[in-house]
């Protein structure tokens, strides 16, 4: 999979990885792919800001949402919520676990079993659930435009698609799937020859 | 907050998505709940087996699990 992404694409995963270590999360999450993919641009940033997101806005909430699942046993909020629907107070359930063996224990084990970025054969980092899924649906993407690398672009795309918590962040600055392709369709060709026929 | 629990359990009614995903998010933090507790039982100086035996299952399995820190 690795050796199918073009330089930036790389680039983004490489710069995710490192995030999500400095931030001691067990994953590499969506969040972590979107908030690299706006460092490496320059697609997604200047298609989030065309689009009318605030891209510093977009940034700095990626940001706030990832490091507050590293306090809270690497759950984001969506896995709290989906958590609560089946009628366990997760939030009762951590602040119990705080109070009981201090609140280092919230954090993901640095090193453990579920705790470790592991650098597995072929040097793959380890990705989320919605990551992976992410990164698949890129591929696809990629594979249905006949296209030889997986840009940039079309991770955007996978994660819009795939990640629940890309989706919802972007949906809150405006941004949608279909305007996004319809972005790229418009503006995203990556210059010199054919606009790639997003679809 | 009660009006949060009475949308979460209107969402969890009918819909498999959202029952499917409760139970991945759960195990994820059930995993996690099993690491503090375990890495707990060792700094108090639990032996692998007790801690297996607590957890009914071998000293194999935790061991593979949760061993070679």
């Amino acid at each position: 999979m690795f050796e199918r992404l073009s330089r930036q694409a790389r680039a983004a995963v490489v710069s995710a990885s490192v995030t999500a270590l400095d931030e001691g999360s067990e994953t590499i999450e969506g969040l972590h792919l979107l908030r690299a993919l706006i460092t490496v641009g320059p697609t997604t940033p200047a298609a989030l800001a065309d689009l009318g997101a605030d891209v510093n806005a977009v940034v700095a909430q990626a940001e706030a949402r990832t490091k507050h699942a590293s306090t809270r046993a690497g759950l984001t909020d969506e896995d709290v919520e989906a958590i609560r629907t089946l009628g366990v107070d997760v939030d009762a359930l951590l602040a119990k676990i705080a109070a009981d063996l201090g609140p280092e224990a919230l954090r993901p084990r640095p090193s453990g079993r579920a705790g470790r970025l592991r650098l597995t054969g072929g040097g793959k980092p380890r990705f989320s659930m919605t990551a992976r899924k992410s990164l698949e649906l890129a591929l696809r993407h990629t594979m249905r435009l006949n296209e030889a690398h997986l840009s940039d672009a079309h991770l955007l795309v996978g994660l819009i698609r795939a990640d629940e918590a890309t989706r919802s962040l972007l949906a809150e600055q405006g941004v949608t799937e279909t305007e996004l392709l319809e972005w790229l369709r418009r503006d995203g060709g990556q210059g010199g020859g054919a606009v790639p026929a997003y679809a | 907050m009660e009006e949060t629990r009475q949308l979460a359990a209107a969402a969890s009614s009918s819909d498999p998505a959202t029952g499917l995903r409760g139970v991945a998010a759960l195990r994820r933090l059930l995993d996690h709940l099993e690491d503090v507790h375990v890495d707990h039982a060792r700094g108090l100086g639990w032996s692998w087996q007790e801690i297996a035996d607590a957890l009914g299952v071998s000293r194999q399995a935790v061991n593979k699990k949760h061993g070679r820190r």
